[in-house]
């Protein structure tokens, strides 16, 4: 007898409005486009590696994300990014987002922006660092032409700089 | 939250998908399962996002059309 394929819903977590909503938006085929790939060219152990979230975290000494103008306008979105220092901890920052419930990030970071694990993985020669920087920004992106500009293009000019290989996004 | 061996082991797993994938589009599905039922998580925000406001009544019709 052949393996049975594991089928994962992915909308399993959403109210059954939303879920039915959303799938309006989905073609019924599968996903044909183009997927850029660059293969990993060196084991964990001896890889720089960035983390970047959706999340909308902020340290409290920069600016939060604009939550006021998005109720404003509904179809917009801060493009804005955040720098996150390896060391952060929830004591250090703020989480502002209209589509999740942050309370937890809040409380442990690691549930979203896994700084601390990371770290410990470096110690542990899991991999081989985490780099100086990882990366915020507001998971809802209406113009992504210009989000590709205004956030994207210098976070990866910084990426350059430290070095960084690999990078784990984390979405919210 | 606070659980840290529970990260620990999501994100290994997770950093040997990065390792291991060999192609583009791979899919891996890890052996961890969400310990609750949907309906008991709590991570909808605490106010009803601006797009899902503006979209309320659509998201009404899309639910009874099933």
């Amino acid at each position: 007898m052949g393996q049975v394929e594991k089928v994962v819903d992915g909308f399993r977590f959403l109210p059954p409005g939303l879920k039915a909503w959303i799938n309006t938006f989905i073609p019924n085929e599968e996903f044909k486009a183009y997927i850029p790939w660059t293969p990993m060219k060196k084991p964990l152990s001896q890889t720089t590696i960035a983390l970047v979230t959706s999340a909308g975290i902020n340290l409290k000494t920069d600016p939060p994300f604009d939550m006021e103008r998005e109720k404003r306008e509904t179809f917009w979105g801060d493009r804005s990014y955040r720098i996150i220092p390896k060391g952060t901890t929830e004591n250090d920052i703020d989480v502002n987002h209209l589509h999740i419930n942050t309370k937890y990030i809040k409380k442990d970071i690691n549930v979203m922006l896994p700084l601390s694990r990371m770290v410990e993985f470096e110690q542990e020669g899991i991999i081989g660092q985490l780099a100086p920087s990882s990366f915020s920004f507001y998971g809802y992106q209406w113009e992504n032409t210009d989000f590709l500009k205004e956030a994207v293009e210098p976070i990866s000019k910084k990426m350059v700089d430290e070095r960084v290989e690999a990078v784990l996004l984390t979405p919210a | 939250m606070g659980d840290k061996e529970g990260q620990r082991r999501v994100l290994l797993k997770t950093l040997e998908v990065l390792e291991k994938a060999k192609k583009p589009g791979e899919v891996w599905h890890l052996p961890f399962i969400w310990p609750e039922e949907p309906k008991n998580t709590d991570w909808h925000p605490p106010e009803m996002s601006p797009l899902i406001k503006f979209y309320l009544e659509e998201i009404r019709q899309a639910r009874k059309s099933q």
